[in-house]
């Protein structure tokens, strides 16, 4: 059976059927999903995990939940924010007790090897009010990637969930299962090292 | 107008910048702001470094061998899962669901029944009682789920085989001896349905027998596979 649906952005309903064809067993429509978020969550895990090859296994663990999960998705919300909040879960679920893993080879492979960068806005903006819209250079993104990867473990998490990905405080508090004080504090760590990692002071 | 000896550290600029300090802290930080270049820089930066951030790209193209490592463990999933006849029921049509898998929907169709359901004889007939009306068994058929399922045994056999080292002898040694078991069963189940071809119970009865050993060799392997 070739599912013959197409994703559309904001096509809750679509999403619906092609979700339910997914549930199914229907391999185009689960392929269909892949696609159409593989490159978002791998880019979660990757920026999350600081590592290359845990970014891959993760991913992997991810939509082996998602088809196993898929039918308890209602449709309340978008079926990629429900995607997303999985992966963030699974992500800091293996992550914790978890010795920090090996860094180096996060953006850096990501850029090297030649993995494609693509659309890039996403729907949430906060936070971009902050700062001058100047736009970054590919070898300043490089730069950010690598320092972001070497962040320490908790500092890395929130300043991804916070400044990458347009999470609040409240929210990542919530996931992580830590204070709204403590999220706080790992942000202006995570800047302050990253600061000085790129040579800002 | 002269420079300030001390400065703010990044983090307390970093809190200025998200608006987190009451406001008399706050003030007295804008203050310091009007006469220090040294501060005011740093405060450029993290709203920089912020700006960067939140500019990165929200996609990074995944390896390209990843779909298959999906696939692959989607597949193995759903054989365990298999178990559970919700799952069963949810994931129909699925392209994993090959050999042993279409051997159980084949039964399925055949017996008129679940076959996951019933793990003895005792219980196989027990539920029989109140079934709609009786299907006709064809022997054709049984003897295609028959195969099919050797097929199948043939390739956990074998990959429990490839990875029985990892097992004790004593677990070993259990696992045959439940296999044997199973094996007796299924052998009189089968020369009973010689005689019989068209007693549904006896058809029942067989695939729960396969479906035990479909089991247990699979526990047995993934036992193996997590040492």
């Amino acid at each position: 059976m070739t599912a013959r649906l197409e994703l559309v952005p904001d096509d809750r309903d679509g999403e619906r059927a092609l979700a339910r064809l997914a549930s199914s067993g229907d391999e185009a429509a689960f392929a269909q999903l892949y696609r159409a978020h593989s490159s978002r969550v791998f880019a979660l895990c990757l920026r999350m995990s600081g590592s290359r090859q845990r970014a891959s296994e993760l991913m992997q663990d991810v939509f082996v939940h998602v088809w196993e999960r898929l039918g308890t998705w209602r449709g309340d919300s978008a079926l990629s924010s429900w995607i997303y909040r999985l992966t963030v879960n699974l992500v800091l679920s293996n992550g914790r007790g978890e010795q920090r893993r090996q860094t180096h080879e996060t953006a850096e492979n990501a850029m090297d090897e030649g993995t494609e960068h693509r659309s890039s806005r996403p729907e949430r903006s906060e936070g971009s009010e902050l700062g001058v819209a100047r736009p970054a250079s590919v070898h300043e993104r490089i730069d950010l990637e690598r320092a972001i990867a070497k962040l320490p473990n908790g500092a890395r998490t929130v300043f991804v969930l916070h400044d990458v990905e347009g999470y609040q405080h409240a929210e990542i508090a919530t996931m992580t299962g830590t204070a709204e004080g403590t999220c706080r504090a790992q942000l202006h760590r995570a800047r302050k090292l990253l600061m000085e990692a790129l040579g800002e002071r | 107008m002269n420079e300030p000896m001390s400065h703010y550290d990044i983090e307390t600029l970093s809190a200025f910048a998200d608006g987190e300090l009451n406001a008399v802290i706050a003030a007295r930080i804008e203050r310091h702001l009007a006469e220090c270049s040294v501060c005011r820089d740093s405060l450029r930066g993290v709203r920089e470094l912020v700006a960067a951030a939140h500019a990165l790209p929200r996609d990074i193209a995944a390896p390209a061998e990843a779909w298959d490592a999906v696939r692959t463990r989607v597949g193995r999933v759903a054989r365990v899962a298999r178990g559970s006849p919700a799952a069963s029921r949810r994931h129909t049509g699925s392209w994993w669901r090959s050999g042993w898998m279409a051997a159980a929907a084949a039964i399925v169709l055949v017996a008129g029944t679940a076959v996951l359901m019933p793990r003895t004889a005792g219980k196989a007939k027990a539920t029989k009682v109140g079934r709609p009306a009786p299907v006709v068994v064809s022997p054709v058929a049984v003897a295609n789920v028959d195969r099919s399922y050797s097929a199948t045994l043939s390739e956990l056999r074998e990959s429990l085989e490839s990875q029985r080292h990892a097992l004790s002898p004593s677990t070993v040694r259990i696992v045959e001896r439940s296999l044997a078991t199973i094996d007796t069963a299924i052998a009189e189940a089968r020369s009973a349905l010689a005689s019989d071809p068209a007693n549904q119970a006896l058809v029942e009865i067989l695939s729960a027998h396969y479906e035990r050993k479909v089991e247990l060799l699979q526990r047995a392997t993934e036992l193996s596979s997590s040492f």
